[in-house]
């Protein structure tokens, strides 16, 4: 499944990258997370729950990122298996200056396998929208708040922001 | 009382009546003491190294009995069989039950987990770790065959599992005589059978008696006997298997499967009951896959419409391992490419490839819908070619009625056939005229009605040995007991054909009982005695002599025993409704009651005569019978939808004699609606990395009730000579007929814009973009 697309996000290009590619705010930030820990050397353990229609599980992974050239690209690669089968990804995110905005420039390719591939599929796509747009919901409020702002999170509200913002 | 003749009859279903209440014991029913459930570990990779295997932690939760995986059972267990693997250039896989080294599919299973219950050997089967070391995969059949593809097996030359050639007539010189050659290439997809109920296995072992009791849900008891005891090393005699109410098997359960053998393993080993049921989603990835063939064909044709070749150049996709039929599936669309034509110059060329895909094996038809659907298909594009009703084209290339038995240019002999007669009362049951007339008018409001034929012959009655890869006879056994009730043991294994009905009609007719006293045994290999099973649309025209044959046998013991008892001439004894009387004098007379006891009773013998009154046989048929008819789909597509409406549907089968109208016509409404799922709804899809993408009943679509209209069946009766009793076999017929019939009307339907071909299934997107100027995806 490919993923691709471009989101503005109303701030700095410096702070988007932060929010991007530091554990403690990804972790808020990635829809179902429960946890991401460095492992060093831009590796990370994840463990997340997910779900496509009444396939949901959890997954537990590692992402690494790597070519990171601060604050304007990154390759990411995810591995991540669980009960209900298996994710592999490949992506490119790059981040381009806009004014005072931040264009995120992504596209990637994910292959679902086992279980998860199997149910579903028309729903995938859709699936990963839904995804991606609270991600960067949850990423601008991150980017956008104050030192020591304490951000709330949770699928509508990101969902509600990831539109709004575009 | 007299007995009314019960063969023709409506009479309901003898299975019915359980079957509704719930009364029925399917594999999951049973309940035995101390009972453990098996649940496998499968591949959620197409392809793969299979580093290690980590049993550990599911060892340890608690109520886990024993976790085994190909490493612990393979050196016990020998693999998977295959039946046909006579065939050129055939590469044959080892199919270890459980993979080992390597992963080659999907849902392949590689470890088994025994528990108390279901739940903790599902929690279990989450916690065996296994490490894969993906590889990359094939799963479309031609990328298979390419220099330079990913190996399936590194040992092989290539994916090519096997080649298989015919060739009537001279092909070539066909096509030099031709007027005009056109090509076509055909998609036949690959469908999951779904029966309703999945595969199950149960098995017992009793160390008292070194007795394997294997309860499975299967089509071939024997067979099935015959290879696990191989598979597991015990004596065949000391295993015994019970098919017991069987939820449908269209094929996909005349098989072998790893786990009816991994299931008779483990229950010696751990001298426990175990039982394994099959869920829906591993249906789907392990259960065989019928149809995926593709492949292109030239036709040569004479300006009048005259068929002169047909050349089908084709790839059939196995999947990755040879279940117990394969290869042997696709060889059938060879022997039936003509249909009911007489094409003179015919050929196929089959390359059979490996992919990391379920292995494709026997589904309703099998072989033959494919073959059915090409040259109904081409008779069409011919048809459009030339601008001629299609209806013209197929009784220009008819076989003729005088020409029976009729020597096809592939080399069968069909046995009987009036395809004309089928023809003309499809035609006139469906006023076809008024049909076209309508559509005319329809077209000219931007409305667009198809009416699409198929006059399909299908080979049925399976079959004379020599032309079988497992053998092709059947068994009956008929006893009489003592108080003059009737037991039937029959080697064909019925699972919603109605044999328990239509066999007890014709006992009860050709021996004067009532039909409610004869019983039916079948499927428990220790009662009855060897058999074939249940497939090809065998059931009664083999399975049914098999038993008539028996029953033959017992009558004229009964006669002599009347003779005896009514001091008459044997040859003065007849069959009146339910006494055998001395002809001429019809007051004279025994019941076979009478006729029973005196035989078990044992004194005052007829002389060189055995007591008792139970008699076998084996019946080998000399060919295979080819039942034919006409189906007529009418159809409407909406142009802002692309939905297609089935309005009408018209079939006149001709499957010889019929034993009992009701049951015929629901074998054929089943059928027809099998044959349009594949043709309107049905595909199973793998993406390109070998991942099932429709694994759920919400992915892939089963055709329902409501689809469609009341079928309106009809039927003409050309006996058959292979068999006493002159039928031909039904359970494939409406799958064969059906597919085509709704092709060619929904192509039909899309003429005005320009549509000469759409490949199946054919979904409304599809149809919608060819309506509204865009191309078909």
């Amino acid at each position: 499944m490919k993923i691709t697309g471009t989101h503005q996000i109303s701030a700095a290009r410096d702070r988007v990258f932060t929010v991007l590619t530091d554990p403690e705010c990804l972790a808020r930030v990635m829809p179902g997370c429960k946890g991401l820990e460095s492992t060093g050397d831009g590796a990370y353990s994840i463990h997340l729950a997910a779900g496509v229609g009444p396939i949901k599980g959890e997954y537990a992974g590692t992402v690494q990122l790597t070519d990171i050239e601060a604050p304007s690209s990154y390759r990411m690669l995810v591995d991540a298996k669980g009960k209900t089968g298996f994710v592999k990804g490949e992506g490119k995110v790059e981040l381009v200056e806009d004014g005072d905005a931040t264009t995120v420039i992504y596209e990637g390719d994910v292959t679902l396998g086992g279980p998860v591939a199997a149910v579903g599929q028309r729903m995938h796509s859709s699936a990963a929208k839904l995804m991606t747009r609270q991600l960067f919901g949850a990423i601008e409020a991150e980017a956008t708040a104050e030192e020591g702002e304490d951000v709330k999170h949770s699928i509508i509200r990101n969902t509600l922001r990831g539109l709004r913002s575009k | 009382m007299p007995v009314a003749k019960s063969v023709g009859a409506r009479i309901k279903r003898r299975e019915d009546p359980r079957l509704i209440q719930g009364l029925a014991t399917y594999v999951d029913d049973l309940q035995l003491p101390g009972m453990c459930y098996v649940a496998f570990v499968r591949s959620p990779h197409a392809h793969a190294k299979i580093q290690s295997i980590d049993t550990s932690a599911a060892s340890a939760l608690d109520g886990v009995v024993s976790v085994v995986t190909g490493a612990d059972v393979n050196p016990d267990v020998g693999g998977v069989p295959c039946a046909a693997t006579d065939f050129p250039n055939v590469q044959v896989p080892e199919h270890p039950v459980l993979a080992e080294d390597k992963v080659r599919f999907v849902g392949e299973p590689l470890a088994a987990v025994v528990a108390v219950d279901r739940y903790v050997a599902q929690d279990a089967v989450d916690l065996v770790e296994v490490d894969y070391d993906p590889l990359e995969a094939v799963s479309d059949a031609e990328a298979a065959l390419e220099p330079g593809s990913v190996k399936l097996y590194d040992h092989f030359d290539s994916n090519q599992a096997f080649t298989w050639d015919l060739e009537g007539g001279d092909v070539d010189a066909g096509l030099k005589e031709a007027d005009r050659v056109i090509s076509q290439r055909f998609i036949h997809q690959r469908l999951a059978p779904n029966p309703i109920e999945p595969r199950g296995v149960a098995a017992d072992f009793n160390a008292g008696d070194e007795q394997l009791t294997l309860w499975s849900s299967t089509q071939i008891p024997h067979i099935l006997r015959t290879q696990v005891a191989l598979m597991i090393g015990l004596n065949e005699n000391r295993v015994r298997v019970i098919a017991p109410e069987v939820g449908g098997g269209f094929g996909c359960k005349l098989n072998v499967y790893a786990e009816e053998a991994v299931l008779g393993h483990l229950a010696k080993k751990l001298e426990r009951p175990v039982k394994w049921m099959e869920s829906r989603r591993e249906n789907f990835l392990h259960t065989i896959h019928g149809r995926d063939q593709l492949g292109d064909v030239e036709i040569g044709m004479k300006n009048d419409g005259t068929i002169t070749t047909l050349k089908y150049n084709v790839v059939a996709d196995v999947g990755s391992y040879f279940q117990l039929l394969t290869p042997a599936i696709p060889t059938l669309t060879g022997l039936m490419l003509c249909g009911c034509y007489q094409i003179r110059n015919v050929s196929m060329h089959l390359r059979a490839a490996f992919t990391n895909k379920m292995s494709t094996d026997a589904y309703r038809g099998a072989g033959r819908p494919e073959a059915t659907y090409i040259v109904e298909r081409i008779v069409d594009c011919v048809a459009d070619e030339l601008g001629l009703d299609p209806l013209e084209v197929r009784r220009k290339n008819f076989i003729v009625k005088d020409s029976f038995p009729y020597e096809t240019g592939t080399g069968l002999s069909y046995d009987s056939g009036d395809y004309t007669i089928a023809l003309d009362k499809a035609l006139k049951n469906a006023d076809y005229e008024g049909l076209r007339k309508k559509q005319a008018e329809l077209r000219d409001e931007g409305r667009y009605l198809g009416i699409g034929l198929s006059t399909y012959a299908e080979i049925c009655g399976m079959g004379p040995s020599a032309a079988m890869p497992a053998g092709g006879w059947e068994s009956g056994t008929v006893r009489v007991d003592p108080t003059g009730k009737v037991t039937v043991l029959t080697g064909i294994k019925p699972h919603g054909q109605g044999q328990e009905t239509t066999f007890a009609q014709l006992i009860a007719d050709g021996l004067g009982v009532d039909v409610d006293d004869v019983k039916i045994v079948h499927g428990d290999t220790d009662s009855v005695q060897y058999g074939t099973g249940t497939f090809g649309s065998r059931g009664t025209a083999v399975g049914g002599t098999a038993m008539i044959m028996a029953m033959e046998k017992v009558k004229k013991k009964v006669k002599k025993f009347a003779a005896h008892m009514l001091e008459a001439n044997i040859d003065d004894i007849e069959l009146e409704d339910d006494r055998y009387v001395v002809k001429g004098n019809p007051e004279r007379g025994v019941s076979l009651a009478d006729v029973s006891g005196h035989a078990h009773r044992g004194i005052d013998m007829p002389e060189d005569t055995e007591p008792g009154l139970a008699e076998s046989h084996f019946f080998e048929p000399s060919n295979f019978t080819y039942p034919f008819g006409t189906h007529i789909a009418v159809v409407e597509v909406d142009k802002d939808t692309g939905e297609v409406d089935i309005q009408r549907y018209v079939a006149v089968d001709d499957v010889g004699n019929i034993i009992n109208p009701m049951i015929v016509e629901g074998q054929i409404h089943g059928g027809i609606v099998q044959g349009l799922g594949q043709a309107l709804y049905e595909e199973v899809i793998y993406d390109e990395s070998g991942q099932v993408l429709t694994g759920t009943f919400m992915d892939y679509t089963m055709p329902k009730a409501h689809f469609f209209p009341r079928f309106e069946l009809d039927n003409t009766v050309t006996p058959t000579p292979v068999n006493p009793m002159g039928v031909k076999g039904v359970g494939e017929a409406g799958t064969i007929g059906s597919t085509p019939a709704i092709v060619n009307a929904v192509i039909d339907a899309l003429k005005p814009f320009g549509v000469r071909h759409i490949d199946m299934p054919l979904r409304p997107e599809k149809l919608w973009r060819l309506m509204n100027g865009g191309e078909s995806s």
